[in-house]
């Protein structure tokens, strides 16, 4: 989800705050949450910090004036810092190997030495630890050097002779700038890990419990996020399928997704009801995490949690859906016809209190998939005017080649999405898969132009490499089924309701097309009039005509009101 | 729609800019349908009616029932028409609604 002008920081006054507030948890004042915990590894990071700073700052002086470096060693030690002189940058480069680039804060080296210079060893540092900061000595005037050496990243400079005060606070700022740029490295580092753990934990939901296949793709915008997809089994025949996304893509994201698959895991082995769960978390989120105080110093606006929890039973064969603000799911029959799963459950959790979805239950005896997806797919989706599915189709078109779809670099929020293959009498469904599901009201013929080049942007991002006379065919006969679908199936009234679908059918590589109008269909005999009207030049149902020449093969329902339109690719 | 006579051969040629369907066959109509309108007092100027569609990827059913019933107006005044295409999509949609039977199709 994306922020709302989170800014996703701890200040150091808050952190203090933070302590203080966790001591008085420590004390029995109040129960341990989540703020708690928060508070707890922030003091960590705090001990640890003070542990580094109990170690003397150590600067290596290079300086092949031996009066100098005294002068410069005895300074810096009488302020506080390890000093290490040496009179070379050879010997320097020795030290920093033999001793390890970590054991120092700084390097402290005059430019004009006898074998190297000042920043030819700063070059040969920058190759090795580019983290390590250094200030250079020159002599007055030598602005030249002083440009070229800021230009190679030194910290600072200092022009002989050395002056006291310039040069305890030139140290000062490189020692900090070390410090700082390893703490990066260490919190980038700790962030790759814990993105590794969600794209690990993800793989963990991507497996065969039983007879249930889960597929999972899943995409974070930085190096860890917000959504976040768990699947475990919670009774014999029993699976459950939680898909979380929290506002932001940043680590506190991550943090709140995970916590609340813990809570709802946990709560769910001991039979807690979803609803309850939901509700649950949305209080903690409402009452606690939200609360003003809490958001003054981290957050501009609050955090909330979109969520869709999924209960498969294979004995019962259903499926029970709960939404709170997070796309509806799709569930796709082995036939390729697909169906929302419930409707909008309302606003995410976080955002007011008392919960307003309600748990929606389907039948699934005929197997199928569901496929269900973070709001990231749809707002990508939505800026390419594809359907969030034909996305996820292309997406995974991409990834058997070994590729990445170039769209995904676009995207400004994690991308997740999940298809469920439910068993079936017969193992799994065929593989069907939707991309593109409409509905248009009967009153839309005017914008039929406008339908049409949505069929052929989904078709071309499903299938790039579709050939001219394909598209052709497939949209001229959609065009010609939703037009007929419209005029005559709705009689367009804006009450009535045409459901189009478009279908890959991986097995035979083709595309289907499903048109289902409410009408009754025609009473013609269409094989005689499609003579006719050749012969004649009769206007009526020539749409017809067009559909059954362009098609690969056509099957009709309810008198032509429901059309299977299948083309080869 | 470019729209050209030419007085010597005797032809007007009706240029049609992208695809014929619907939306831009309910645009043209009446702009055509006056074009098409023998004139009350003088003999028509022309008596071959070319077609241009080579701007055109697409025909759908209700353009190819623009084109029957311009067919039938040049028929009423004993004209012939004549279809110019270079789309093999659109050439195929012509074939088998059996339009050649009817038009003569000439590949530009």
């Amino acid at each position: 989800m994306k922020p709302c002008g989170l800014s996703g920081k701890f200040s150091q006054r808050r952190i203090h705050a933070q302590v203080r507030a966790d001591r008085a948890d420590e004390e029995g004042l109040r129960p341990v949450h989540l703020t708690a915990w928060r508070g707890h590894c922030l003091k960590m990071s705090n001990l640890l910090d003070s542990a580094s700073l109990a170690r003397p700052r150590h600067v290596l002086v290079v300086e092949d004036d031996l009066v100098s470096q005294a002068f410069l060693r005895m300074s810096l030690q009488k302020h506080g810092y390890a000093v290490t002189p040496v009179g070379s940058a050879e010997a320097a480069q020795e030290k920093l190997e033999d001793h390890g680039f970590h054991q120092f804060d700084c390097v402290l080296t005059d430019y004009w030495m006898a074998e190297q210079t000042g920043l030819e060893l700063i070059d040969w540092i920058n190759g090795k630890d580019a983290n390590l900061s250094s200030v250079i000595l020159t002599a007055e005037g030598e602005k030249n050097i002083v440009t070229a050496a800021l230009r190679r990243g030194v910290s600072d400079f200092l022009e002989k002779p050395v002056n006291l005060q310039k040069l305890f606070a030139a140290i000062a700022r490189a020692v900090e700038h070390t410090k700082q740029q390893r703490e990066m490295v260490r919190s980038n580092s700790a962030v790759k890990d814990l993105g590794r753990a969600q794209l690990w934990m993800a793989r963990a939901a991507q497996n065969t419990t039983g007879q249930l296949v889960v597929d999972v793709c899943l995409y974070p915008k930085l190096a860890a996020g917000g959504d976040f997809l768990g699947h475990f089994q919670t009774a014999p025949e029993e699976h459950c399928c939680l898909l979380t996304d929290v506002s932001g893509h940043d680590l506190q994201a991550a943090y709140i997704s995970a916590y609340f698959h813990g809570i709802f895991r946990g709560m769910l082995q001991r039979a807690t009801p979803v609803t309850d769960i939901f509700n649950y978390f949305n209080d903690f989120l409402v009452h606690e995490w939200n609360q003003p105080d809490q958001l003054k110093s981290t957050r501009s606006v609050g955090t909330s949690l979109a969520a869709t929890a999924l209960l498969m039973d294979s004995r019962r064969q259903t499926v029970s859906v709960l939404i709170c603000g997070a796309p509806v799911p799709v569930y796709v029959l082995p036939n390729g016809r697909a169906q929302a799963l419930g409707t909008d459950g309302g606003p995410p959790l976080g955002w007011f209190p008392g919960l307003e979805a309600r748990t929606i239950t389907t039948s699934t005896d005929r197997g199928g998939t569901i496929y269900l997806w973070t709001d990231g797919l749809s707002d990508l989706a939505e800026a390419h005017g594809v359907h969030p599915l034909c996305l996820a189709f292309a997406i995974q078109c991409s990834k058997k080649k070994c590729a990445q779809l170039p769209w995904l670099d676009e995207a400004d929020d994690d991308l997740l999405f999940a298809a469920i293959h439910l068993p079936s009498n017969g193992g799994h469904a065929g593989g069907l898969q939707p991309f593109l599901l409409e509905n248009y009201r009967g009153d839309q013929l005017g914008e039929i132009d406008a339908m049409f080049e949505t069929w052929r942007r989904n078709l071309k991002c499903a299938f790039p490499e579709i050939t001219e006379a394909s598209e052709h065919d497939i949209l001229l006969a959609s065009r010609e089924a939703i037009l007929n679908a419209l005029k005559h199936g709705c009689r367009q009234q804006a009450s009535q309701t045409v459901q189009f679908q478009m279908v890959y059918h991986p097995a035979c590589h083709r595309v289907r097309v499903y048109v289902d109008d409410p009408g009754n269909g025609h009473d013609f005999d269409f094989y005689s009039h499609d003579e006719n009207s050749g012969r004649e030049l009769m206007d009526e149902h020539r749409g017809l005509i067009f559909i059954m020449h362009l098609v690969h093969s056509l099957k009709f329902e309810r008198n032509g009101a429901s059309l299977t339109l299948d083309f080869q690719l | 729609m470019k729209t050209a006579l030419d007085s010597q051969n005797k032809t007007l040629t009706l240029a049609i800019t992208g695809d014929l369907i619907s939306s831009k066959a309910e645009r043209l109509r009446p702009e055509i349908n006056a074009l098409l309108e023998p004139p009350a007092d003088a003999p028509a100027q022309w008596t071959q009616l070319r077609l241009d569609l080579t701007g055109a990827k697409m025909v759908d059913s209700v353009g190819l029932n623009f084109i029957v019933s311009i067919l039938k107006a040049v028929q009423k005044q004993s004209a012939r028409m004549q279809i110019l295409y270079s789309n093999q999509n659109v050439y195929r949609t012509f074939l088998f609604t059996r339009l050649d039977k009817h038009i003569e199709l000439v590949k530009a």
